[in-house]
């Protein structure tokens, strides 16, 4: 407000205030500050900086005391001077001189003025200075008569007796003054006051007032008398108190920032420093004063600029503004960092640059993040590329392992239609050739001679053996391909066994041996894959035939217990014992070089993997040199078999009571299992169609000891003891229950189910499906 | 004395025709022989054989196709039919798909005249099967 105020008018916030000055100087800035510095004491202030200004504004308003420089733009001071004394003869006029213009002061003096100060000067002294000027001016005003403005008084330093006030002072004071103790209560100060007053004719103490205002009592004068005039400085104190805050807040601040902070006068002398600024460079705040910026920070004799680096106190000395430059800064530990120097130049009361302050911002951990950050990023773009070819080069992969899966798919495809080809196109010229010998070799076609009959036999067994052989090596890829399904129905083993046997007969009366067929049973059922057992019986008397050749073949079907027995002996070569281990893995076939007949070796091996398809067993008994039995072991077509097969299981052992444990879980009731069963069981052509799964939720276990029960993985509801022993089911019963375990709350129900060979299994199911729990 | 079954051959391999015909002919039926599906239907419809042999792998029509053709002939489904292949790739389904396809046997190749002569014995007895 004061900077805009036009020269030559009221500056004061309160017109009515305090004594009115008037201060002359053309420096605009220094007049400004001397003009707030007086404001702030109470002071009324005009400012004007020049000659004309100032002598419209000691036209225009009774001004106490002038303030005069004498060098102004458009006349000298002392011309000013008479025209102020001749304008406004109360008004006091202190002269400020530069340097070495005493005399030009003196003959100011002689023209009326009423002292001068060289500048440049403290404040406080051209303070001092003003208010003599304004008491001489009262004292002046009141010989010349009562002066109303000034609050003043008349005092006798020695009796402290008050002789003459003026009215001013009884309105600031608010009470009539006898004593002057009574303006300065305190004896120490009054003291004080009083002294300075005798020493150097004036004195100056400030009072505080018990209506908290603040009084300056400014005496002048002797021994014998002295007059004061009063000021109530309270604004003036409570600014000072205000400064002496933010003094104290400016220097909290500077000693704790965190950036580096000095104070650099234009000499590029550290004048400040806070302590971070210090620590920079391993020194103490005090150790830093009186060193040179450049020496600190760079170690150099010389300012930056003599470097030809930008130095930025120059510039800003130059600009006289704010000037920011990255500068590289070697500190104390040896790092040379990134710092941002900002440089604010700072002024004097003049105005004139006289230091500056430096901020310092360490920008290296900055710099060091974004180069860090750079580095990642392009890391990061790296990882993404080698990820994209990666993802490429699997998509590639992933595209050629489709292709040659399909190429796969393609050439099995092929195979399985090559191998079909192949066989058909082998055994269809078989049949013919088979047929034609047979019709030749029975008689059909006319009476065959012995040793005719006899050649034909050889081509007849060779080219079964062909047949054979076709198949063994097609059931064995099929079999190793895992694509086998055992398709079982019920099949009557003695017939087979028979028919088998009749068609070895021819082959073994050419190699001159016996084959015979013993029936111990008219029909022995069994619940198996008519050709798999068809081909596994061949194979056996296949061999026996092969191997044999003196004595006979005999081949022998019966029931034993619940199984149905095949056992094949011959009275062949026999198997040494250190090959009977073996002879079942694919291609073996005795040691090499022994005088026996070759084959694929798949025989044995293939006629195990399918009885054991169908539930069965296969096993032999041999004596090199004696001859050889294989027997071959199915489970009889019984509910029990039956039963495993539509549950997916192996049949249980025969001859023994089994369990059937069901579960009925939520959503598949016991009954819609045993629906599905029934309707496998009812069909037998549809079962053949359906390949036999496990049914969830059912187990069929062969044995009812406690052990095995409690080893089925499954909480059963209903657990049905199926047995073809009426006399044993009472202790099975038993047994399952200590099995089962539980409370009877918790016991799951237990139904005996008698069972004899000729069970129907659907029947069975049937009753089954009535069953209290299903 | 009546007049002994009269059985269809059905074969694309004349060789295979000559030796099962002569072997029929031998155990005492009467025979007649069809090249191909379609020709076998042709018989089938004009000389009412008692049971027809049909190869499965004909040229024109084959045994499927005879077979579903056979059975949706209320005139003809009662003739009996046995199938014999000689693929063997899958025998066991091909014995399946033939059963569920109404044929009373199925015979592989190569077969032996025991196996052939006791299928058509069994077939005849069928109480469909007998001779009109």
């Amino acid at each position: 407000m004061l900077k805009e105020a036009p020269a030559g008018t009221w500056t004061g916030t309160n017109p009515r205030a305090g004594p009115l000055i008037l201060l002359v100087d053309d420096n605009t800035a220094f007049i400004e500050t001397l003009a707030d510095r007086f404001e702030a004491r109470g002071y009324r202030v005009i400012t004007a900086r020049d000659a004309i200004h100032a002598r419209e504004a000691v036209r225009g308003h009774t001004v106490e005391v002038a303030v005069l420089d004498l060098t102004l733009p458009d006349t000298n001071g002392l011309e000013l001077l008479s025209t102020i004394r001749a304008r406004s003869p109360t008004t006091e006029v202190i002269i400020l001189t530069g340097h070495g213009s005493v005399a030009t002061a003196v003959k100011a003096m002689s023209r009326g003025a009423f002292s001068y100060v060289e500048k440049p000067c403290p404040f406080e002294r051209l303070y001092v200075l003003v208010v003599r000027a304004l008491a001489r001016r009262s004292a002046k005003m009141e010989a010349a008569g009562p002066n109303d403005t000034l609050p003043w008084l008349a005092y006798e330093p020695a009796s402290g007796h008050v002789t003459t006030s003026g009215p001013a002072l009884g309105r600031l004071l608010a009470d009539h003054l006898d004593r002057f103790s009574r303006l300065l209560p305190d004896p120490a100060e009054r003291s004080r006051h009083l002294s300075a007053l005798r020493l150097t004719g004036h004195a100056v103490s400030d009072v505080m007032r018990p209506d908290g205002r603040r009084l300056r009592v400014c005496s002048y004068g002797d021994e014998s008398g002295a007059r004061a005039i009063v000021l109530d400085v309270t604004a003036e104190h409570r600014h000072h108190a205000e400064s002496d805050r933010l003094r104290r807040h400016f220097e909290t601040l500077f000693e704790n920032l965190p950036a580096g902070v000095a104070i650099i006068n234009s000499d590029y002398v550290v004048t400040r420093a806070n302590q971070a600024f210090a620590r920079c460079y391993d020194l103490s705040p005090v150790e830093a004063i009186g060193r040179r910026c450049h020496d600190i920070i760079h170690g150099r004799a010389t300012p930056c600029h003599s470097h030809g680096e930008v130095c930025p106190i120059k510039n800003s000395l130059a600009t006289g503004a704010t000037v920011r430059v990255l500068h590289r800064h070697r500190h104390a530990d040896g790092v040379i960092r990134d710092i941002e120097a900002t440089v604010a130049p700072l002024c004097d009361d003049s105005g004139t640059v006289v230091s500056f302050i430096t901020i310092l911002a360490d920008f290296t951990a900055v710099k060091r993040t974004q180069a860090e950050s750079e580095e990642k990023s392009r890391r990061l773009e790296e990882l993404n590329r080698r990820l994209r070819e990666q993802q490429e080069h699997q998509g590639r992969l992933a595209a050629e392992l489709t292709r040659r899966n399909r190429e796969l798919v393609q050439a099995n495809t092929a195979k399985d239609e090559f191998l079909s080809t192949v066989s058909h196109e082998l055994r269809t010229p078989l049949t013919a050739i088979c047929e034609s010998i047979n019709l030749v070799a029975d008689g059909t076609l006319g009476a065959v001679a012995e040793r005719q009959a006899r050649f034909l036999g050889l081509a007849l067994g060779n080219t079964r053996r062909l047949g054979d052989t076709i198949n063994n090596l097609l059931d064995a890829s099929r079999l190793k391909a895992g694509r086998v399904e055992c398709r079982p129905a019920p099949l009557d083993l003695a017939e087979l066994t028979a028919n088998v046997a009749a068609g070895f007969s021819a082959a073994a009366r050419n190699k001159g041996i016996g084959i015979a067929c013993h029936r111990a049973a008219e029909s022995v059922p069994v619940f198996a894959d008519p050709c798999q057992v068809r081909r596994a019986i061949c194979n056996l008397v296949g061999n026996a035939v092969k191997f044999t050749d003196r004595g006979s073949v005999t081949l022998a079907c019966r029931l034993r217990k619940d199984e149905a027995l095949i056992s094949v002996t011959d009275t062949g070569v026999g198997i040494p014992a250190e090959e009977q281990v073996k002879i079942f893995e694919r291609f073996s076939q005795g040691r090499e070089g022994r005088a026996r007949p070759h084959g694929t070796g798949l025989g044995l091996p293939l006629a195990r993997r399918l009885i054991e398809l169908n539930g069965g067993r296969l096993w032999f008994e041999s004596t090199e040199g004696t001859g050889s039995s294989f027997h071959l072991a199915l489970p009889l077509d019984s509910p029990a078999s039956r039963l495993a097969w539509l549950l997916g299981q192996r049949p249980p052992a025969p001859g023994r009571s089994w369990l059937l444990l069901i579960r009925a879980d939520p959503g598949t009731g016991l009954s819609a299992r045993l629906d599905d069963a029934c309707r496998l069981a009812a069909e037998p052509r549809r079962t053949q169609d359906t390949p036999v799964t496990a049914v969830p939720g059912c187990h069929l276990t062969g044995s009812v000891s406690p052990v095995a029960t409690q080893a089925v993985p499954l909480s059963p509801t209903l657990a049905l003891l199926l047995t073809g022993n009426e006399e044993a089911a009472c202790a099975a019963c038993r047994r399952v229950r200590e099995g089962i375990g539980g409370d009877d709350s918790t016991r799951p129900g237990l139904r005996l189910v008698p069972l004899s060979a000729g069970t129907d299994v659907a029947d069975l199911l049937a009753a089954l499906k009535e069953a209290p729990n299903a | 004395m009546p007049e002994a079954p009269l059985i269809l051959i059905a074969d694309d391999e004349a060789d295979i025709l000559v030796v099962t015909a002569t072997r029929l002919e031998a155990a005492g039926y009467r025979t007649v022989t069809a090249a191909d599906g379609r020709e076998a239907l042709d018989i089938l419809r004009h000389q009412q054989p008692d049971l027809v042999l049909l190869d499965l792998r004909m040229p024109k029509v084959d045994g499927y196709e005879f077979c579903r053709t056979v059975k949706d002939d209320p005139n003809l489904d009662r003739v009996p039919v046995i199938l014999f292949s000689a693929s063997s790739s899958r025998a066991e389904n091909l014995r399946d798909k033939c059963l569920a396809l109404g044929a009373d046997g199925y015979i592989s190749k190569p077969f032996i005249s025991t196996e052939l002569l006791a299928a058509v014995e069994h077939a005849l007895a069928r109480p469909g099967g007998e001779p009109r």
